[in-house]
């Protein structure tokens, strides 16, 4: 057993490998001996007491593990510990009995190497990157179960014992064997078992030895130098195996001859303490030995950033000059960057400098450009880009940063660019030029507080606390803002490269912007109310004059379409539709938006949805359905609004979820999925519900919405008894059936009430009431109206002629919105009546087509497309050639719409009757929609 | 199945008509009506009878149970032959029959049920009962039986293929033959009859005057517009074939033109088998040709002939109209 001890500690000394692995392999050395040992003694044992069985099923496992740990098999491995632990429970009995409870070291150092590599994987972050996604998972599972496994009481003790000295896990098996002979002995009669016992140790000894050797090798070529390192173990071995031996021969002898002899025995046994005793000495020395390595190593590694001393000496004995100190900063921040340099070290030293060099007196330009330094170190303190910063360590940047604007401010002759170059700084007189740029700091300092903001709970007290700060970001932002224009280029100004220019000034702006134009602004309202004085400047203003600058100066697209996408969402926050409208229009965003890059296509979506919100409030229904049509029918609305992910998606790697988490949106700046489902849903209800009502017996009808539908659908099957509606959906639903009855109080009811409110209604204008209120008279208004028009649609079989005066009466409409309605639905052809003036009634043609007929005309649109499709068919078969390409003529069908895209009853018409002079009284007023017949291809 | 050696007659025109006792027929219509109240699938059962020169007489019947798990039907079938036969009815089974409201019955299975048929029984044929016309007052009794053509297509079970059709030369109007349908009865039940219409007088039958066109028309139509559906996806795949016909013609002629090329220089030929073009999944069934055609010449004769009686009837009750009196409207 030393051998291997030895030569592994070696081997530590030789490669700097840490004696971890060299503890891992161990057991499996064990497990692989016993394996080894069945095959010897294959001849001489026949029985194999339970104890062995289980073992060697345990030992099985434990090998099993090591091997996967090698590979790094978190997946096998997960299954392995289980098989484990249920093997373990199964041979909890034999342990009992044989080893009254003890638990096999082997297991227990098992456990405890497998929670040192699962906390060693959990901790490697860049490892476990990598890992997929099952993999990850697994791992997961695995370190909290082996965590739980290992805290239960016996086991936490059993593993705090091999922690206790985890090298010397044999002897613990050793000393049971010696119990074991022990036990044997004291048994006169000579149980098998006993005898099997010591007659397996023996053997495992020299088997073990050569495993060990084996594995020895194994480890060695892990490490770097296989060569040597493997010939000098190799010589080792040799020689410990021959001080080895005669304890060896013991064995055997004992074994074969002496079975009896209890002095003997005990002697050996002795011998055999006091060799492990040598043995733990050694290795202890060995450790030692080892941690001072470690040590040294430590301190090299500590060593490579010496510059503190340094800097404490140049304080002390040297006239400080500006030079010096340029070149002391030259030095310190050389060090950024590198590998191996203490970041918080830096900032100190950077701290220190700025301190020195504000005693000194040095020029504001020196102290500029230092305090650049500073800033740009604790935003380096933060290596991984995606966590966040701490709290406290942004407020300290943001007084830095804060501190530097303040002086550039007051300094009007320290001039910062990102332009001027290293050489060209002039630090000694004014006008003094440093390199860096204020403004990449701010926008810096910004993207810091938004990943502060989104890594603390969204309802939690912390993310009030933090959102406070924003007043202190925004303020930080004007003042950079003030700096660039107290720094444009004048007409008489000689050096324009370092003016701010334009995209700086662009930049700016869009920051500025970024922090209003999501935030309502009351007196906008109040204004257009006349509350307060036209005059009085709001948000509006100002985003629209950064926006209007950012228009005409902007010479990157990025900018622009940024600009104008937080110009349109302001218009639609504040209500102003037209306004939203006609920019986006004029904009044509929609045409290439597919080209911009994710976050701009995230605010283009923020955009559409807050311009639907808007077209909802200002009852434009129609145009409220298009904008979320395309975000509601996509199952994925809050990722496309950067709002979270919907579910776990398994698709993904762990980079773009990352990727995905950074571009989320901060809590505070959301927009209700909840409210915008519901209004898409209801905009939807009120241009579906009268279109299915007149398209009722329509073969092809087309779908507006297909969210609606779907919910419709799924209401009538998920349930077969329809309670009071609960959800926003059902509430929606209903509301619909409601209306497709022609009962708009009950629709009303539905989409107007308690509930409803509480979840969206109120929500609209941040809570106010008044204004809320409005909404909802215009929803009310809508639904009388859409509902007259379902229930004129539904039931106008039924009537001769209705009365204009009962209507109004009917649905709470005044005698003349009733006659608008009715007057442009018989514009549009939708429904065949007339009014007639003097009795006030609608009086209603009879040319529906009753149920037969339109099924006949559906029948007949179909046998026309199927005779058309047959006629193509056989022109297919019989002229193959001529089938392309083959425009005019008399028999073309290039110039005929591939189908008779007759969606109405109509349309189908068209098809059917050909040269038949017209389809029909019932036919002539839908004519609008299908194909004009004479338009299409003359037929043979 | 009770299966006999026939002398060789196997030509169609053997059998020229169906006698169907009333009794038997009574008990399909019960049958057929109790059945009715599930829908699901229609109403079967096995005819009973014999053959006489060249008619078949169908003097029982007995209904299939509903598939009831454990219940092998094959087996049902003959213990309720062999138990029939004691009781002095005949035992040969001659055919089947199948309940159909509307026209729906020409299926595949129904095909296939009959080609098994007529293997095993040269005669046997098919009587297809449609409860909901028999409901308007026009009793509704078909029997079909496959051509010899019919007979061939459906013998291999798998799909038919354009080929096999056209070598048949079969399509839906010759698919199956129809026979005359003859009901009699025998002497003593017109004695009963003719007695029971001294005890019961006949009542007047007016279910045959039903005016209501609207929902018949309307099912047909809708019926039939399926098949028109059906008959689409199958024009699909038509269209898809041919286009593929001609991908593939296309490549083989420009493989040609290399193939000469190439032998021109002297080098040799392309293989010429690496089409890589998978054949196009044909519709589930590919029947539509023969089958949803044939159901669909069914519809259309089924509406013609109704129409024309609706019109009959249309007529009829004009013209009373205006032979009525008449009376001031609001009375």
């Amino acid at each position: 057993m030393s051998r291997f001890f030895d030569a592994g500690s070696d081997s530590d000394s030789e490669s700097t490998q840490s004696d971890e692995p060299e503890r891992f392999q161990q057991p499996k050395l064990t497990a692989a001996a016993f394996a080894f040992s069945d095959d010897e003694e294959e001849t001489k044992r026949v029985v194999r007491s339970a104890k062995e069985k289980r073992y060697e099923e345990l030992k099985t496992y434990v090998r099993n593990i090591k091997n996967f740990r090698k590979n790094r098999d978190i997946g096998s491995l997960l299954t392995n510990f289980e098989d484990l632990w249920k093997a373990f429970t199964k041979a909890q009995t034999v342990i009992q009995k044989e080893e009254s409870g003890q638990v096999p070291r082997f297991y227990v150092r098992c456990m405890a190497e497998g929670e040192d590599f699962i906390n060693s994987v959990w901790e490697d972050r860049n490892a476990r990157k990598n890992l997929s996604k099952v993999q990850s998972k697994s791992l997961a599972t695995l370190r909290q179960k082996l965590r739980k496994y290992n805290r239960e009481e016996k086991m936490a003790a059993e593993i705090a014992k091999f922690r206790e000295n985890p090298d010397l896990p044999d002897s613990d098996e050793e000393e049971k064997r010696a119990e074991d002979s022990d036990a044997s002995d004291s048994d006169d009669d000579g149980a098998s078992d006993a005898e099997v016992a010591p007659s397996t140790g023996t053997s495992k000894e020299p088997s073990r030895s050569r495993e060990m050797s084996k594995a020895k090798d194994e480890s060695d070529s892990d490490s770097d130098d296989i060569d040597w390192g493997s010939d000098s173990d190799e010589s080792d071995y040799s020689d410990d195996d021959q001080d080895q031996y005669p304890s060896m021969r013991d064995y055997f002898l004992k074994k074969s001859t002496d079975k009896d002899d209890e002095a003997r025995k005990r002697q050996k046994k002795e011998e055999r303490e006091r060799q492990r005793a040598e043995e733990r000495e050694r290795r202890r020395q060995q450790e030692e030995d080892d941690e001072d390595e470690d040590g040294d190593w430590e301190k090299v590694k500590k060593g490579a950033p010496t510059a503190k001393e340094k800097l404490k000496m140049f304080a002390k004995d040297d006239e400080v000059t500006l030079n010096l100190v340029n070149k002391k900063y030259a030095e310190i921040s050389a060090a950024r960057g590198k590998k191996g340099n203490d970041r918080r070290e830096m900032i100190e030293l950077l701290h220190e400098l700025l301190t020195i060099a504000e005693q000194h007196n040095m020029t504001p330009g020196m102290i500029v450009k230092i305090k650049f330094g500073l800033t740009a170190a604790i935003f380096d303190y933060n290596l991984a880009i995606r966590y966040a910063m701490k709290p406290d360590l942004w407020e300290k940047v943001n007084q830095r940063v804060e501190d530097l604007l303040d002086q550039l401010l007051t300094t009007p002759d320290v001039i910062v660019g990102e332009n001027i170059l290293e050489e060209n700084e002039s630090l000694e007189e004014p006008p003094y030029r440093v390199r860096g740029c204020i403004l990449s700091v701010v926008e810096r300092l910004d993207d810091e507080f938004v990943k502060i903001l989104k890594n603390c709970d969204a309802h939690s007290n912390e993310y009030f606390e933090r959102l406070r700060d924003e007043h202190r970001m925004v303020r930080l932002i004007d003042k950079a803002v003030q700096l660039l224009e107290s720094r444009l280029p004048k007409a008489d100004d000689a050096v324009v490269e370092l003016c701010t220019t334009p995209h700086e000034m662009c930049r700016g702006y869009l920051k500025q912007v970024e922090h209003i134009y999501y935030k309502v602004d009351k007196r906008i309202f109040q204004q257009a109310e006349g509350e307060v004085p036209a005059d009085e400047p709001t948000s509006e203003q100002e985003v629209d004059r950064r926006c209007k600058y950012i228009y005409s100066n902007d010479s990157t697209a990025v900018l622009r379409t940024r600009a104008i996408l937080y110009h349109i969402y302001h218009h639609a926050l504040h209500d102003h539709w037209y306004e939203a409208r006609d920019l986006m229009l004029m904009s044509h965003l929609q045409t290439n938006i597919q080209n911009a890059d994710p976050v701009t296509k995230i605010h283009y979506n923020r955009m559409m949805v807050q311009l639907g919100l808007c077209a909802f409030r200002n009852s434009q229904i129609r145009e409220a359905h298009n904008a979320l049509l395309d975000i509601q029918s996509s199952p994925r609305v809050k990722e496309l609004l950067a709002q979270g992910s919907s579910q776990r998606r398994d698709d993904l790697t762990q980079e773009q979820e990352e990727l995905n988490k950074l571009r989320e949106m901060p809590y505070h700046m959301h927009i209700n999925l909840e409210l915008l489902e519901c209004v898409y849903l209801v905009s939807a209800m009120l241009i579906e519900v009268p279109y299915m009502a007149a398209h009722e017996f329509d073969a092809r009808r087309r779908l507006i919405s297909k969210s609606f539908h779907y919910q419709l659908r799924n209401s009538a099957l998920k349930y077969d008894l329809l309670g009071p509606p609960e959800l926003m959906r059902e509430h929606v639903v209903a509301a619909s059936k409601a209306m497709r009855r022609g009962d708009w109080r009950a629709c009303r009811d539905f989409v107007i009430d308690k509930t409803m409110n509480a979840k969206v209604w109120d929500r609209f204008y941040n809570g106010d009431q008044p204004r809320a209120d409005k909404v909802r008279a215009m929803l009310t208004r809508k639904i009388q109206e859409e509902t007259l028009r379902t229930y004129l649609f539904t039931y106008s079989n039924v009537y001769d002629s209705v009365s204009m005066v009962t209507m109004s009466e009917l649905f709470e409409l005044s005698v003349g919105d009733v006659h608008s309605i009715v007057s442009k639905m018989i514009i549009n052809a939708e429904l065949m009546a007339s009014l007639d003036e003097p009795s006030q009634t609608v009086v209603m043609h009879r040319t529906e087509p009753s149920r037969l007929q339109s099924m006949a005309l559906q029948l007949a649109d179909k046998l026309a497309n199927f005779v058309e499709n047959n006629e193509r068919l056989l022109e297919m078969k019989q002229g193959r050639d001529m089938y392309y390409g083959r425009g005019g003529g008399g028999r073309g069908f290039g110039d005929r719409p591939p189908f008779p895209r007759g969606d109405r009853v109509g349309g189908g018409q068209g098809g059917y009757g050909r040269g038949g002079g017209g389809g029909g009284a019932w036919g002539n007023r839908r004519d609008n929609r299908g194909p004009p017949r004479d338009q299409r291809g003359p037929r043979r | 199945m009770a299966s006999r050696s026939r002398k060789g007659g196997d030509n169609d025109s053997h059998i020229t008509h169906v006698q169907i006792d009333g009794l038997a027929m009574m008990k399909i219509i019960k049958h057929c009506h109790q059945d009715a109240s599930t829908p699901a699938d229609d109403a079967q059962g096995v005819l009973l009878g014999l053959i006489m020169e060249n008619k078949l007489e169908v003097t029982n019947c007995f209904p299939f149970p509903r598939s009831i798990d454990g219940v092998d039907d094959d087996r049902y079938q003959l213990d309720m032959m062999r138990l029939l036969r004691p009781v002095n009815v005949d035992y040969l089974s001659v055919g089947w029959y199948q309940s159909a409201s509307s026209g729906n019955y020409i299926s595949r299975q129904l095909l296939e049920s009959q080609q098994q048929y007529q293997e095993s029984i040269e005669e046997s044929f098919v009587i297809i009962y449609d409860p909901v016309k028999t409901a308007a007052g026009a009793l509704s009794l078909k029997a079909y039986r496959l051509t010899k053509q019919a007979m061939e297509l459906v013998k291999d079970k798998g799909y038919f293929n354009f080929d096999m059709l056209r070598n048949l030369k079969v399509g839906h109007e010759n698919m199956f033959q129809e026979l005359k349908v003859v009901i009699r009865n025998s002497h003593l039940v017109n004695a009963l009859l003719s007695e029971l219409s001294e005890v019961f007088p006949e009542t007047l039958n007016l279910e045959a005057m039903d005016l209501g066109t609207a929902p018949v028309l309307q099912r047909h139509l809708r019926s039939i517009m399926d098949c028109t559906d059906e008959m689409s996806q199958f024009h699909q795949f038509q269209k898809q074939t041919v286009k593929q016909q001609l991908e593939k013609t296309r490549y083989q002629q420009r493989r040609n033109v290399e193939n000469a090329a190439r032998k021109a220089r002297g080098e040799p030929p392309l293989p010429d088998e690496d089409f890589n073009f998978k054949p196009i999944q044909p519709p589930r069934d590919l029947e539509p040709g023969v089958i949803v055609g044939g159901q669909m010449a069914i519809y259309c004769q089924q509406i013609n002939n109704f129409c024309s009686q609706a019109l009959a009837k249309l007529f009829l009750v004009d013209s009373l109209h205006q032979n009525a009196p008449q009376r001031p409207l609001g009375q």
